[in-house]
């Protein structure tokens, strides 16, 4: 496998407070590695017959969460995407396209040992770029990979 | 006409509760549909075994039959944001896809002239190895990959307003389907682009006419009529199967199209010329939402093919879609040139 530079990172973004997680560590890690941030949201079966100008408060939020990791706004794109998290982030990291994808791991009530109903192990199985999985409750340290004091 | 009526199934076991849209009451509209028909003595109803796994394994991945049995068995929960399964949904699923197989049986003894499968959960999302946008198992590409085992070739037309992600992925490199959606774009699943034409072994074998929110029946029809009648014709299908789904209906509160229940009637009757004799033609139950438009739908699409009056509402034309529909044909066609140009360049 050849190295290459992270230029593109692509975040999954679903409002959660995972989620939020999972973008505040990719805000932090892109900026240190100054890679630009493609926060993602999939618009499902359900979400589309019901958000309308909802994503308009998602996106505000997601941009306020990559800059507050230390992202300049002008390194940041947004996208709402039809279909499921997992395929819509698989099409956009070809698409764009991009060196890492990062999503958080799924809330409470989760199915220990299953593949079914994980973005993340699904990401894992079918992704072609490295993928990193944000645990929900994780802190965002000031150097990824390094505990904070 | 004799019409078989392989269901309902799915409306107790599989349950998401009572906001969800994919819920039990769609197949009691459906079936008020069916009623409406007034054919009681005309509808065979043939039993509907589970689908075994050997059957059921000519789609999906082993691994992923066993993990969604495993997920029932442990209560169940959500898939994805869109898609749930329960404790009993392993054994409504398996019920559906093996309806959908009791339906060409059926057809295949004489029994009935077509056939429709009122079941749930929905099937055309459903890939490989992955539940997807309410559907655990695709139930009309079981039934296909079952008649395709058979050495028959199988046309199957899916007028859903969502693209059937699932079917398409599953048949995308196998010459003896021929799949063709029309579908709402942009949408869930996102899929279907005009581009989108088969793998290397079925090179244009896939046709997809993605159009517009608020697209008529007029450019459905135009789009099936005459975008891909020529293909159909040559590719000669010795079944029909319809990815029957009700949610391009003006009504459906997941789709914006401009469908009326007088569309889906003739759909029915344009789809039914692609049949090499009756007893051939089988459509299976994918969305709808709207319980009303589901029964109004269900009765004008079988009344027309059994030739029974339901007074239903007119066909509708004039709506948008139709500049759109020219931008696909030439949109196919170039991926198909450049699909050839590449292939040649290969060899």
């Amino acid at each position: 496998m050849t190295a290459r530079p992270i230029a593109n990172v692509v975040v999954g973004y679903d409002g959660s407070t995972t989620a939020q997680t999972a973008l505040a560590w990719a805000g932090l890690f892109s900026s240190l590695v100054r890679a630009r941030v493609h926060i993602v949201h999939a618009v499902g079966l359900l979400e589309g017959a019901a958000m309308g100008g909802v994503y308009d408060a998602h996106r505000a939020r997601a941009l306020q969460c990559a800059v507050d990791a230390g992202m300049s706004a002008s390194d940041v794109e947004w996208a709402v995407l039809n279909g499921d998290p997992c395929s819509v982030l698989l099409r956009e990291s070809v698409s764009i396209p991009a060196d890492l994808v990062v999503v958080g791991t799924r809330g409470a009530g989760g199915h220990s040992g299953l593949l079914l109903g994980s973005t993340s192990l699904e990401l894992v199985e079918h992704s072609t770029i490295p993928v990193v999985v944000v645990p929900a409750g994780a802190e965002a340290s000031p150097r990824p990979g390094v505990p904070q004091e | 006409m004799k019409l078989v009526v392989a269901g309902p199934t799915g409306a107790n076991e599989h349950n998401g509760g009572v906001f969800h849209p994919e819920q039990a009451g769609r197949i009691f509209s459906v079936m008020d549909g069916v009623r409406s028909l007034g054919l009681d003595d005309e509808i065979y109803f043939p039993p509907t075994p589970k689908a075994t796994m050997i059957e059921l394994s000519r789609v999906h991945s082993v691994a992923y039959l066993e993990e969604l049995e495993a997920f029932c068995r442990q209560g169940g929960g959500d898939l994805d944001p869109d898609t749930y399964a329960c404790e009993d949904s392993w054994i409504a699923a398996r019920r559906g896809a093996g309806a959908g197989l009791a339906a060409i049986g059926a057809l295949e003894e004489g029994k009935g002239d077509v056939a429709f499968v009122p079941i749930r959960p929905p099937g055309h999302h459903a890939e490989r190895d992955r539940a997807m946008g309410f559907c655990l198992l695709n139930n009309v590409a079981i039934a296909a990959a079952a008649l395709t085992a058979k050495g028959n070739r199988v046309l199957i037309v899916d007028w859903d307003v969502h693209h059937g992600n699932g079917t398409q992925a599953i048949f995308w490199d196998d010459p003896s389907v021929l799949y063709v959606s029309t579908h709402q774009s942009p949408l869930f699943p996102g899929t279907g682009l005009a581009s989108e034409v088969g793998g290397n072994d079925a090179m244009g074998l896939t046709i997809n006419a993605p159009l517009p929110a608020g697209t008529t029946g007029d450019v459905i029809r135009t789009a099936i009529d005459e975008m891909a009648r020529p293909t159909i014709e040559a590719f000669r299908p010795d079944w029909v199967l319809v990815s029957c789904g009700f949610d391009a209906h003006e009504a459906d509160p997941l789709g914006q199209m401009s469908l009326s229940s007088g569309d889906f009637a003739d759909l029915a009757l344009l789809v039914r010329e692609f049949a090499p004799a009756t007893g051939r033609l089988a459509l299976f139950l994918e969305g709808g939402y709207n319980q009303r438009a589901l029964a109004a739908s269900t009765a004008a699409t079988l009344g027309a093919l059994l030739g029974v009056n339901t007074n239903s509402v007119g066909p509708t034309w004039g709506g948008r879609g139709m500049a759109e529909l020219h931008q696909v044909q030439d949109d196919r066609s170039r991926a198909i040139d450049l699909a050839l140009s590449d292939s040649r360049r290969e060899q």
